[in-house]
C-alpha cells in the first residue's frame, strides 16, 4: 500500500540526513577557512569594525555573538579553531546532539560579529540551520550511529522534515518573486550583473561583450522560471521524486551559472549542500547500483534505515511528554517562520504590509533568520563602483590604506572575481550610505595604517575617500562609459 | 552537586533579575559598547549585543530554562554546558557587578563539565537502559580538590593585614551596614574576646580545610571533619552577612567530596527509617556499570582527561603565580597559555575574601542629582540621596548593588564616568529610575563612615567625600546648578 502524502512529506531518509550533515558541514568548514585570512580585517579590533563600535552603531538591535567579547586577532583565531573543531565533529557525526547546537551558536557568532559584511550565505546558514537542529542528522554514517548512540531517522519530526524542505523552496520562491524590476522584466538583468566588476568572473567578462542579446534575455528569464518553478516542484505532492529531480537539475544548473559568472561567495554552494535532503530512498538505491564497483560504498548506500530500537525505558509517559515538548518546539518555530514569511511576501503591497511583532523581528535579527529573500532584487544593479581611499603619508606619498598599495585610478576589470565576500560587502556598503555612520571606525583604522605596515613613514596625515562609479553599458553595447570619481569624505589626522 | 549547583544558579538569576535595567541594558550604567571599549581583555559572554530590557529578559529566561534542565538532569551534559555559558555570559556582561561567589561558581562549573553529572537522579538516567557508575576517577576531581583547597589556603594566607593580626577583622566585617544581616547586628554586641576568637577560628578553619582535603589517611572521617568545620564557617558568614551565593556555592561543592561509604551510610539510615525509595536512590547502583568499550570511547576519555589535565596545570600556575600569599621567591609571571582560559571566564585565581584586611570603614556610592525642577534625587535608587547608611541597610537589598557600588567608589568611577554621565542624563527617559525630569547636574560621592574600634559600639560620623561632579551638556543654562 502506498504511503499517504502527509506521511511521505513528513519523512526524510536517513541517508539523506547523513549526506546533508556532511555536505552542509563541509561547506561551513570551507567558509571558515575562507574567512580565516580576513579575521584581522573584519573580525577583530585591529580591523575595520571593532567590537564596541559594532554594538554602538546598532543601538537596540540584537546581535547574538560570542565573538563580541574577543578583541584581539589571536583570540578570534582561537575561536575560529574551536568552531572548526565543532564543525569537524558535526561532519563526523560525533556526539551530534551536543555538538550540533554548539556549532550553530559558534557559526552564528562568526556571522553576526560584523554587520557590515553579512551576506546571503549567512542568512541561509542560519535559517536552514535552525530547522536542521530538529532533525536526527546522526542517524546514518556517523560515529554516533557506529556507537549505537544515534537517533533513528524514523524519529524525525514530520513538521521539521516538511519545514526544512519548505524553507529551501521559500528561499527560491521569494528570490524569484522579488525580481520584479525593469531589468528583470526586460530580460537584461544578467547582462547588468555581468558588468559588475566587483563580482564578475572571467566567463562573465567574456559573456558580457560576446553573448547575443537573445541569450541574455533567455538567461534572465530562465533564472526567474527556475527559481519560481523549482520552488513549486520541490513541494509538489504528486510524482514527488520526478518533480524534485527536475527541480534539482534546474537549480544546480542555475547555481553553476551563478558560480561561474559572479562571485557571491559560498551562497550557491550552501544552497546545493542542502539538496541531499531532497533525495528519496529510490535515489540512494539507484546510486548504489551505479556504484557497484565499490561494494562497500554500494552496500552502505543500499542498506535501508534500521528500524527504531524499542525504547528500554520504564517511563513511557515521560518519554512521550518529552517527545511532545520537542514537537511543540518545532511547531512554534514553524509558526514563526510562517508569520515571518507572510509579512515578507512580495505579493503584499509594501505600504500595507503588516509589521512583524517586535519580539519576532528582534529574534529573527539576532539569529539571522529573516525571510526576506531578495538577491539582486527587485533590480539588478545598473551601476558599477569601487571604494577607493587616497591617503597622503607623512613623507608625501599617496597610498590606499583600504586595499594597500597605490590607489587605483579606474575600476579594474573583474577586480572582485575571487575577492573574499567581506571585502565585497564592506566596500559596497561604504559606498552606499554607511560611510558616515562608520566614519569613526574607518578613521581609527586609517590612522593606524603605519602600525599595520610596520613602516613609520606610512603614517597617514590626510585622506580622501571616493566612490568610483560607472554606469553599466546598455544591452548591446560593449564599452562602458567613463568612470566618475565622487568624493565621499575627507579627513586630516588629529593633532597634525 | 548538579542539583545543588542548579538551585544556586536559579537563585542567582532571581537575585539579578530585578537589576536587569540598571546593570544589563544600555539604559543602565554599563552599556555593552562602553564596557568593551574600556576593557578589551577576552571575555566569554553572549550578552554583548543584547542591549535592551527585552533582550536581557529573554536571555535570562533562556538561562532559567538551561538551569532547570540541569536541575532535572535532562540532556545533562548539554544543560551543564549551556548553564555554564549562560552564567558566565551574564556575569561577564557587567564585571563590576561580580563578586567572589560568582568566580567560584565559574570555576567549579568548569571542572564539573568533565564529569558525568547526569548519571544519577536525572531524567537522563530514567530514560536510558545503561546503569551508572558508583564513583568517578578523573583529573577533574583532582581539579575540584585543588580549587577548593586553593580557595581556603589563599583566603587564609592572604589575610595579612592589621585587622587580622589584631583579630579585629570579624568585628569590622560585622560593622558593614551595607551587607550585615540582623544576626550580624546582634553579634556586634558580643564580647570582644569572642569576636577575636572568631577571627582566629576563621583563619584556622581555612588552613585546616586547605590541608585536610589532601590527607589520604582515614579520608572519610577527615573529609567529614573538614567539610563540617568549613561548612559551619560558611554558615556563620551566611547568617551574619549577605555575600550572595558564596556560602551556598561552597556547600554545593562539598557534595562531590561525600565518599561512596558516606552515601551508603545515608542509604542505610534511610532504610532503617523505612524510606525504601530514598534509600535505593542514595545507595550504590544495583547493576554493574558497563563503560563504552569501543576505541572511540577510550580516546574520548583520554582526550577529556588531557584537557582536564591542561586546566589542572594552568590553574596550579595561576594559583601559585598570582596570589600574594605565595612566598616571593616562588611567585612568577604566569604564561599566557595558562592564564588565558581563566581570564576569559573572569577567574584570575587570586583568592582573598576580606583580605589582606577586613574593611575598617563602611560606605556606599551616592549620586546627588538636581533635576531641572530643582528636586534632589539619586537616580540609582530613585530616592533622595543618602546622607548616611541606615543600620542594616543591606538587608533585603541583595549583594549585587553592594558589589558594583563598592568597585565604583574605590576608583572605577574614573573609568566609568562617561557611562555614568550617559545614564544620569538619560535617567528621566527610563521609568525604572523614577526620575521625573531631566537632570541638570550631579555630584558623585563616596559616603563613608569609620567602624568603631573593637570593643567599641560608637562608629565615626558619616562623611560625604566628593568624587566628581558633572553638568548636563544638553542643558547649558543650568551650568550653575551644582547640587
Amino acid at each position: 500500500m502506498s504511503e499517504s502524502a502527509p506521511r511521505r512529506w513528513g519523512r526524510i531518509d536517513g541517508r539523506s540526513l547523513a549526506a546533508f550533515r556532511i555536505t552542509f558541514g563541509a561547506t561551513l568548514l570551507v567558509d571558515l577557512l575562507v574567512r580565516w585570512p580576513v579575521v584581522g580585517e573584519f573580525y577583530s579590533n585591529g580591523g575595520w569594525l571593532s567590537n564596541h563600535y559594532a554594538l554602538f552603531s546598532k543601538p537596540g538591535a540584537p546581535q547574538l555573538s560570542a565573538l563580541f567579547g574577543l578583541s584581539s586577532e589571536t583570540a578570534v583565531h582561537a575561536f575560529f579553531l574551536l568552531t572548526m573543531g565543532l564543525v569537524l565533529a558535526f561532519i563526523a557525526g560525533y556526539r551530534t546532539r551536543v555538538v550540533h547546537p554548539l556549532m550553530f551558536l559558534a557559526v552564528l557568532s562568526v556571522h553576526t560579529r560584523n554587520h557590515m559584511v553579512i551576506y546571503g550565505f549567512d542568512l541561509v546558514t542560519s535559517t536552514v540551520g535552525v530547522w536542521a537542529l530538529f532533525l536526527p542528522l546522526e542517524s546514518r554514517w556517523s560515529v554516533d550511529a557506529r556507537r549505537g548512540m544515534a537517533r533513528s531517522s524514523s524519529s524525525v519530526s514530520p513538521i521539521a522534515a516538511l519545514g526544512i524542505v519548505a524553507q529551501i523552496a521559500l528561499i527560491y520562491f521569494y528570490n524569484g518573486l522579488h525580481k520584479d524590476g525593469t531589468t528583470w522584466r526586460a530580460g537584461e538583468a544578467v547582462h547588468y550583473l555581468f558588468w559588475q566588476d566587483a563580482i564578475a568572473r572571467a566567463p562573465a567578462v567574456f559573456a558580457r561583450t560576446h553573448l547575443p542579446a537573445t541569450l541574455t534575455w533567455l538567461a534572465t528569464h530562465a533564472t526567474l522560471v527556475i527559481e519560481v518553478s523549482g520552488a513549486l516542484l520541490l513541494l509538489s505532492p504528486w510524482r514527488r521524486s520526478l518533480c524534485r529531480s527536475i527541480a534539482v537539475v534546474g537549480l544546480v544548473a542555475l547555481h553553476a551559472g551563478i558560480w561561474f559568472g559572479v562571485n557571491v561567495g559560498l551562497f550557491s554552494i550552501i544552497m546545493i549542500s542542502t539538496y541531499p535532503l531532497l533525495a528519496s530512498e529510490r535515489f540512494w538505491l539507484a546510486l548504489s547500483r551505479r556504484l557497484h564497483r565499490w561494494p562497500g560504498v554500494a552496500e552502505a548506500l543500499a542498506r535501508p534505515d534500521p528500524a527504531a530500537p524499542e525504547a528500554a525505558s520504564d517511563y513511557p509517559r515521560l518519554r512521550r511528554s518529552l517527545s511532545l515538548g520537542s514537537e511543540l518546539l518545532v511547531a512554534s518555530w514553524a509558526a514563526i517562520c510562517v508569520v515571518a514569511a507572510l509579512t515578507a511576501a512580495p505579493v503584499v503591497d509594501p505600504d500595507r504590509r503588516p509589521d512583524l511583532p517586535a519580539w519576532l523581528s528582534h529574534a529573527s535579527a539576532a539569529t539571522l533568520t529573516t525571510q526576506n529573500w531578495a538577491l539582486f532584487a527587485p533590480e539588478a544593479p545598473t551601476e558599477e563602483g569601487l571604494f577607493v581611499v587616497e591617503a597622503r603619508t607623512i613623507d608625501g606619498r599617496v597610498v590606499d590604506p583600504y586595499r594597500g598599495g597605490a590607489p587605483l585610478t579606474d575600476i579594474p576589470e573583474a577586480y572582485g572575481a575571487w575577492l573574499a565576500q567581506e571585502w565585497v560587502s564592506h566596500s559596497v556598503r561604504m559606498r552606499h550610505g554607511y560611510f558616515e555612520s562608520m566614519r569613526t571606525e574607518f578613521e581609527r583604522r586609517v590612522w593606524r595604517y603605519h602600525e599595520i605596515t610596520g613602516n613609520p613613514q606610512d603614517l597617514i596625515v590626510a585622506y580622501e575617500a571616493y566612490n568610483y562609479s560607472r554606469p553599466s553599458p546598455p544591452l548591446g553595447e560593449r564599452r562602458a562609459p567613463p568612470t566618475k570619481k565622487n568624493l565621499i569624505a575627507t579627513g586630516r589626522r588629529p593633532g597634525l | 552537586m548538579r542539583i545543588a549547583i542548579a538551585i544556586v544558579l536559579l537563585y542567582d538569576l532571581l537575585a539579578r533579575w530585578p537589576h536587569v535595567d540598571l546593570i544589563y541594558t544600555n539604559a543602565g550604567i554599563f552599556p555593552d559598547h562602553f564596557d568593551l571599549f574600556v576593557d578589551s581583555k577576552p571575555r566569554i559572554s553572549l550578552m554583548f549585543g543584547l542591549s535592551t530590557k527585552a533582550h536581557a529578559n529573554t536571555f535570562f529566561l533562556v538561562s532559567a530554562l538551561a538551569y532547570f534542565s540541569l536541575l532535572v538532569g535532562w540532556r545533562a551534559r548539554l544543560a551543564l554546558f549551556s548553564s555554564w555559558l549562560c552564567t558566565v555570559s551574564i556575569h561577564l556582561r557587567a564585571p563590576l557587578a561580580m563578586y567572589g561567589g560568582d568566580l567560584i561558581l565559574h570555576c567549579f562549573m568548569l571542572w564539573l563539565l568533565f564529569l558525568p553529572v547526569g548519571e544519577r537522579w536525572s531524567v537522563d538516567a530514567l530514560l536510558r537502559a545503561r546503569s551508572s557508575r558508583s564513583s568517578v576517577s578523573s583529573v577533574a576531581v583532582l581539579g575540584l580538590t585543588l580549587q577548593l583547597s586553593a580557595i581556603y589556603l589563599y583566603n587564609a594566607l592572604n589575610k595579612t593585614g592589621s585587622t587580622w593580626e589584631e583579630l579585629s577583622a570579624v568585628h569590622h566585617s560585622l560593622w558593614q551596614d551595607s551587607i550585615v544581616r540582623p544576626v550580624g547586628l546582634w553579634a556586634r554586641g558580643l564580647p570582644a574576646w569572642s569576636l577575636e576568637a572568631s577571627a582566629a577560628g576563621t583563619i584556622g578553619v581555612e588552613l585546616a580545610a586547605a590541608i585536610g582535603l589532601w590527607i589520604p589517611w582515614r579520608r572519610g572521617w577527615v573529609l567529614a571533619a573538614v567539610l563540617v568545620g568549613a561548612g559551619l564557617l560558611h554558615f556563620g558568614i551566611w547568617l551574619t552577612m549577605d555575600v550572595g551565593n558564596f556560602a551556598a556555592t561552597m556547600w554545593s561543592v562539598y557534595l562531590v567530596f561525600v565518599t561512596a561509604s558516606g552515601w551508603d551510610r545515608l542509604s542505610r539510615f534511610a532504610a532503617t527509617r523505612g524510606w525504601t525509595s530514598l534509600s535505593r536512590s542514595l545507595g550504590a547502583p544495583t547493576a554493574p556499570f558497563e563503560p563504552r568499550a569501543d576505541a572511540i570511547g577510550r580516546w574520548e576519555v583520554r582526550i577529556r582527561e588531557s584537557v582536564a589535565a591542561y586546566f589542572f596545570v594552568s590553574a596550579t600556575l595561576c594559583i601559585v603565580g598570582r596570589n600574594g600569599g605565595t612566598p616571593e621567591p616562588l611567585r612568577f609571571a604566569v604564561p599566557t597559555w595558562a592564564s588565558v582560559p581563566w581570564d576569559a571566564i573572569g577567574v584570575p585565581q587570586g583568592w582573598g575574601l576580606f583580605a589582606p584586611d577586613a574593611p575598617e570603614s563602611d560606605g556606599w556610592f551616592v549620586i546627588d542629582a538636581v533635576t531641572v525642577n530643582g528636586e534632589h534625587i539619586d537616580p540609582l535608587t530613585g530616592e533622595a540621596p543618602l546622607r548616611e547608611i541606615p543600620v542594616g541597610y543591606g538587608e533585603g537589598r541583595s549583594h549585587i548593588p553592594f558589589a558594583w557600588t563598592r568597585q565604583i567608589r574605590h576608583g572605577q568611577w574614573m573609568v566609568h564616568r562617561p557611562s555614568l554621565d550617559g545614564f544620569v542624563w538619560g535617567a528621566h527617559l527610563h521609568p525604572y529610575t523614577k526620575v521625573g525630569a531631566p537632570i541638570a547636574a550631579y555630584r558623585a560621592y563616596n559616603l563613608v563612615r569609620d567602624n568603631p574600634p573593637i570593643g567599641g559600639s560608637t562608629p565615626g560620623p558619616w562623611r560625604l567625600i566628593p568624587l566628581y561632579e558633572s553638568h548636563n551638556p544638553g542643558l547649558a543654562a543650568t551650568q550653575g546648578a551644582a547640587p
